[in-house]
């Protein structure tokens, strides 16, 4: 494998350095040009205080090549993320603790006499339950009196979709999968209401600023203007103050009150548990993904194993309320994410693979699709034997539930359209899941006639 | 208050279509340009917020130190 096909392809951006892949760990190279910053990072104090913070991935310098020594000075390995998120792929809250630990790291930089160049949604990861700062190479030296480069960038990754979201609809937050860069702030003052901008955060940090972007996009622009330290802050607190002001009370989705208006009585849901928490022990996984969790309540069956569990789920709703419980009981193991199965964050970026399409990001060893199969069959078409296919592609192991048109939810899917699904049934199904699939354990859930299967890939 | 923020709005409102940045740096199309300018021309005001905010801050505490030390030793002469 040549270097070149190692580099991961979002890192091309940097002249300071790369990230590049070996034997499955993370390495990044620091290119000689980012010495100088290098050094006083960890020279002045601000990297063990950032990591002692928890704000900043820890690493460690290490004896590796990685192939391009006329530009190299060192290579690092990072604590690794167990899994990649973006910012089109959090909740609210997820991209609103996002914001102040990139403010805060700046804050805390300023006061060693560095500043960030970059404040890329990108650069932040969910680790071990909490938002962490990611890129070593984002810190340089602070130089007297100069203005904060990366001011446009926190406003079109942070503010914009977080007002969007706040002050408009919970689901602008997928322009940024069209945006990479971040919302551009004309595009947000143009959704706004106009009541944001009464808002003084704003109407100065998106609307004015947006007009002075417009007015000076073709213009000559020195840069030898300067800005007071105290002006420095006050910018930063002006932005902390902005992102803290937003809100969000998540309600009123189809999803998010899913269990409260349901036909599952609670010994129903008290046994569906039990048989979920039977077969994960069965298998033992390492890695979960669960697939149209809702609110997360199956999810922190896994979870609460020490099992590292991916909570998917469409409704921005739901996932902010699971986010919100994982906070509330400490839940580190389970990470929510904002994904809709039948149409999973797709590669973007340059050549489709600065940001890694969902399914491209790992596998994991089991999947649980509870209450899932007869969304993607009757609402999306999706033949089962094109679901199992999927499934036996991505896990070995696969807890799932087969809900038949007897039951409320699947009378609810097919009252206003056309029931073309005449093998849809436990045993098309079943018949369906053995091409991929072993069958090893079935669990009918009393008082509904739904069913839980245990399966294993043949595959792998 | 909110008539001195309204003055400081629309100074920095007419700022943006009054003044032009000249120097050594030349750009065709630099989305970065209006940000800095911007960025000039607010941070003066925001700094100002901040510092009376930690002036507050300072006030406050200066206030809720003495005050508790006042109750401190009411208590202790009771």
């Amino acid at each position: 494998m040549t270097i070149s096909s190692r580099i991961i392809k979002s890192s091309f951006r940097d002249p300071s350095g790369f990230v590049f892949l070996d034997g499955g760990t993370i390495y990044r190279q620091i290119n000689k040009c980012y010495r100088e910053h290098y050094e006083y990072l960890m020279g002045s104090g601000l990297y063990d205080a950032l990591t002692e913070a928890g704000l900043l991935l820890n690493h460690e310098e290490v004896d590796k090549l990685a192939g391009r020594s006329e530009l190299e000075y060192k290579v690092i390995r990072p604590e690794q993320i167990d899994f990649l998120t973006y910012p089109y792929e959090w909740c609210f809250s997820q991209l609103r603790d996002a914001a102040p630990t990139t403010l805060a790291i700046q804050n805390i930089a300023f006061r060693f006499g560095m500043t960030l160049k970059d404040a890329s949604a990108y650069n932040v990861q969910f680790h071990q339950g909490k938002p962490i700062f990611i890129d070593t190479l984002s810190f340089e030296i602070y130089e007297e009196g100069h203005t904060w480069n990366a001011y446009r960038q926190f406003c079109q990754h942070f503010l914009a979709p977080l007002a969007l979201m706040s002050c408009r609809d919970i689901r602008l937050s997928q322009l940024l999968r069209n945006n990479i860069d971040g919302i551009p702030l004309d595009l947000a003052s143009s959704l706004l209401p106009i009541r944001s901008r009464l808002r003084f955060s704003l109407l100065s940090h998106i609307y004015l600023h947006s007009i002075s972007q417009r007015r000076y996009a073709d213009k000559r622009v020195g840069t030898g203007r300067r800005i007071s330290q105290q002006a420095f802050l006050g910018l930063i607190d002006s932005l902390e103050s902005a992102v803290r002001g937003l809100s969000y009370e998540p309600a009123g989705t189809v999803w998010s009150d899913y269990y409260s208006d349901t036909n599952y009585s609670d010994d129903t849901l008290r046994q569906k548990e039990s048989a979920v928490a039977d077969f994960l022990d069965a298998v033992l996984p390492r890695s979960v993904w669960d697939i149209g969790s809702n609110t997360g309540r199956f999810s922190r069956l896994a979870s609460s194993k020490g099992i590292q569990t991916l909570s998917i789920d469409s409704d921005p709703a739901a996932v902010e309320k699971n986010y919100l419980e994982c906070l509330r009981i400490g839940d580190t193991k389970c990470l929510p994410l904002l994904a809709d199965l039948t149409n999973p964050s797709p590669g973007i970026g340059w050549r489709n693979e600065e940001r890694i399409a969902l399914i491209n990001r790992g596998t994991p060893d089991c999947v649980m699709a509870l209450a899932l199969v007869h969304h993607l069959v009757i609402s999306n078409n999706v033949p089962p034997g094109l679901i199992a296919e999927f499934f036996a592609g991505i896990c070995h192991s696969l807890i799932i539930e087969f809900v038949p048109k007897a039951d409320s939810q699947v009378v609810r899917l097919l009252r206003s359209r056309q029931d073309i699904f005449e093998d849809y049934s436990e045993s098309g199904f079943a018949d369906a899941f053995r091409q991929y699939f072993t069958i090893s354990r079935k669990a009918p859930l009393s008082g509904s006639e739904r069913v839980l299967f245990l399966m294993e890939s043949k595959g792998n | 208050m909110k008539c001195f923020f309204a003055i400081i709005l629309f100074s920095v409102l007419t700022s943006l279509w009054l003044v032009q940045f000249f120097g050594s740096a030349h750009t065709y199309i630099d989305p970065g340009s209006g940000s800095y300018v911007f960025q000039i021309l607010i941070a003066g005001l925001l700094g100002a917020v901040f510092a009376t905010k930690a002036f507050w801050k300072n006030v406050r505490m200066f206030l809720a130190t003495r005050l508790g030390k006042k109750r401190s030793n009411k208590n202790d002469d009771q």
